[in-house]
């Protein structure tokens, strides 16, 4: 079993046991403390191998009765129903334990079996969570919570063909102690530590308590032992067990190469191998739901994370690049402004000045073509230009023996001015105004008839 | 762990930021490359159009530069136009015009005159025609009341000088006014 943790933190009753990085592996001495010790937070926490380093990645073991297991019948196999499901009742069966519904993992039961439900293991002690708060204190909160007999049954798995489908009792006899695991179609029932007596005795009291136990297995299990498996000091365990149990017996490997523990933490070494404990399957081992949760978005995180990072490298080349380019056409920019002396817009400004003033009549042409224009029955009195409004006002006097002779004059002054002013609108009879108030008659019997007129010019 | 996480959050949300910031920081210089583009190819092209109008436009220039009286104050400009006036009233053997002027306000470079100007209507005339060629002077308003019984013509004309503010070192005073001897 390969491992790439960088810690591990056994749990006694009484200790805790926190392996270094490597610690494992060269059987250099673990770091304890007694529970006692880490109620009394935070001294001694400097004493952790990688205290205040993040990101360990730690393995808690704590004992079997730790962790408690419930079954719940509940129909649906979906695991977001199931957590859901199994959340709310945790809290409720256990309000004294508010981090509860954080610390459990679980297993459906197949469809086809007669009752739908689901397993459920999780943390029951208050010494674990105590443990776990005080962990993460020293930033090595533990990713993976397991027990002994968790650790048992995942390497059972491996090695038992039909460890799923049978009643397994695993014997593990360690130096004067001996650890019962039981496990039902590949589930932990319950485990048992006993005392191994001194004397002649000692197989026959391990004989009745094995038996005792498979009794209280077939009445947990509701089903008969199928196999007992043998860990330990082999030898003179299967020597005395074969023939009394009428069970097959199987003979378990050694999975370390001789590695040695601490004497209270002698019922790991079975599980224990040349390089520690491996990473438990999520099966056999409880995750924080919030280290879960995080691990869930961690690569989505870190995708978005290096896209983002692509996408600057990328972008930055561009902005370069779009620079470069900026500057050469400012550098253009500059060598035509120096060729460009004069800006068009001034001359644009001159022509417009110009040509207004082409177009406009000064006051001298309007009064020469207002002499040509005249009729010789007319004379000017006065004559007003505004040449903001280009507006002409005229005041003259007509002489006429007759009306008619009056109309032709006043027609006559009309076109003539028209063309001569090159007027848009040609002046008509009707522009003029004459004020017969003013009407003068001369001697000779002719009228002199006083005129206004008002006009635009251009 | 929890915080770390929570700055990883933070990071992506930075640097997903710095992205979209570079991203509009690129489309801006876009938008500034197409601009000066822009304005190099608008340039290019008037560069071409006054070498090919060249002359034309410096005549254009020349005429419009007889709109302005070169002058280092706007009350010389009035001076110098009064002068010019004067010599053309009397060249034309009128008496010489009244003058009025509105206050020039600092940093104008126009002022108003008004002329009042009597005489033989004919001479009037020659007067006015001659006046067109101060092309600094613009006319506003003019008024002509002819009295056929003396043959005399009385003139009044509201004019605007306009000026353009010269260093002294560089240009003459008073630029002269107009040759007035056509007349």
């Amino acid at each position: 079993m390969a491992t790439h943790l960088n810690h591990i933190v056994v749990a006694t009753d009484e200790k805790i046991h926190v392996f270094s990085p490597g610690g494992f592996r060269s059987n250099a001495s673990p770091v304890e403390f007694s529970l006692e010790e880490i109620s009394s937070l935070p001294t001694g926490m400097e004493r952790l191998p990688g205290y205040g380093k993040n990101g360990a990645r730690t393995l808690l073991v704590v004992p079997d009765l730790w962790l408690k297991q419930e079954f719940f019948a509940f129909q649906s196999q979906k695991n977001a129903l199931v957590n859901a499901f199994l959340e709310r009742k945790l809290k409720a069966a256990y309000p004294h334990l508010p981090q509860i519904n954080r610390f459990f993992t679980f297993s459906l039961k197949e469809p086809s079996t007669e009752e739908r439900g689901v397993t459920v293991f999780f943390l029951q002690e208050q010494k674990a969570f105590l443990l776990n708060g005080f962990l993460a204190r020293a930033k090595l909160r533990p990713q993976w919570i397991t027990t002994p007999a968790l650790l048992w049954a995942e390497r059972l798995l491996k090695i038992e063909r039909d460890f799923k489908n049978q009643g397994v009792l695993l014997v593990d006899l360690r130096q004067e102690q001996v650890f019962l695991y039981f496990f039902s179609r590949g589930e932990f029932l319950f485990s048992r530590r006993l005392a191994l007596a001194d004397g002649s005795g000692r197989w026959e009291s391990l004989l009745f308590e094995i038996n005792q136990s498979i009794y209280l297995y077939a009445q947990k299990a509701k089903s008969v032992l199928n196999k007992i498996c043998v860990a330990g000091d082999i030898e003179a365990l299967q020597k005395s067990l074969s023939g009394k149990l009428d069970i097959p017996i199987h003979r378990l490997e050694p999975e370390g190469n001789g590695t040695s523990l601490p004497r209270d933490l002698s019922f790991l070494e079975g599980v224990w191998s040349s390089s520690g404990i491996g990473i438990p399957s999520e099966v056999y081992s409880i995750t924080d739901r919030t280290i879960r949760h995080e691990l869930k978005w961690k690569p989505v995180q870190w995708c978005g994370i290096l896209t983002a990072a692509v996408s600057i490298i990328a972008f930055s080349s561009v902005n370069l690049w779009l620079d470069s380019l900026l500057q050469d056409k400012l550098r253009i920019q500059a060598a035509l402004m120096e060729k460009h002396s004069q800006p068009l817009a001034e001359i644009e400004q001159a022509l417009d000045a110009l040509t207004h003033r082409a177009g406009h009549t000064p006051t001298a042409h309007a009064l020469m073509h207002l002499d040509a224009a005249l009729p010789e029955s007319m004379l000017i009195r006065e004559v007003k230009i505004n040449h903001e409004t280009s507006s002409m006002e005229l005041s003259a006097a007509i002489t006429a023996d007759h009306i008619d002779r009056f109309r032709q004059s006043m027609k006559l002054f009309a076109d003539n001015l028209s063309r001569q002013l090159d007027l848009n609108r040609a002046i008509t009879i009707e522009d003029m105004a004459f004020q017969v108030d003013d009407l003068k008659v001369n001697n000779g019997g002719k009228t002199t008839y006083r005129i206004s007129l008002k006009a635009i010019i251009p | 762990m929890t915080s770390f996480a929570k700055n990883r959050w933070a990071w992506a949300g930075v640097i997903w930021l710095t992205a979209v910031a570079i991203a509009f920081w690129n489309h801006q210089k876009i938008d500034s490359i197409l601009s000066v583009d822009t304005q190099n190819q608008a340039l290019q092209q008037e560069i071409v159009f006054l070498q090919q109008h060249g002359r034309r436009l410096e005549s254009i220039q020349q005429e419009y530069a007889k709109l302005f009286l070169p002058v280092e104050s706007v009350q010389l400009g009035v001076l110098s136009a009064q002068s010019a006036i004067c010599e053309l009233a009397g060249a034309l053997e009128l008496a010489s015009p009244q003058f009025t002027t509105a206050p020039i306000a600092r940093g104008d470079e126009t002022a108003g005159l008004n002329i009042a100007l009597e005489g033989p209507l004919e001479k009037i005339t020659l007067f006015l025609s001659g006046i067109t060629r101060l092309q600094y002077l613009e006319e506003k308003h003019s008024t002509i009341k002819i009295e056929l019984e003396r043959n005399e013509a009385k003139c009044d004309l509201s004019m605007v000088i306009r000026c353009r503010l010269q260093s002294g070192r560089e240009k003459p005073l008073v630029r002269r006014a107009e040759p007035t001897s056509a007349l």
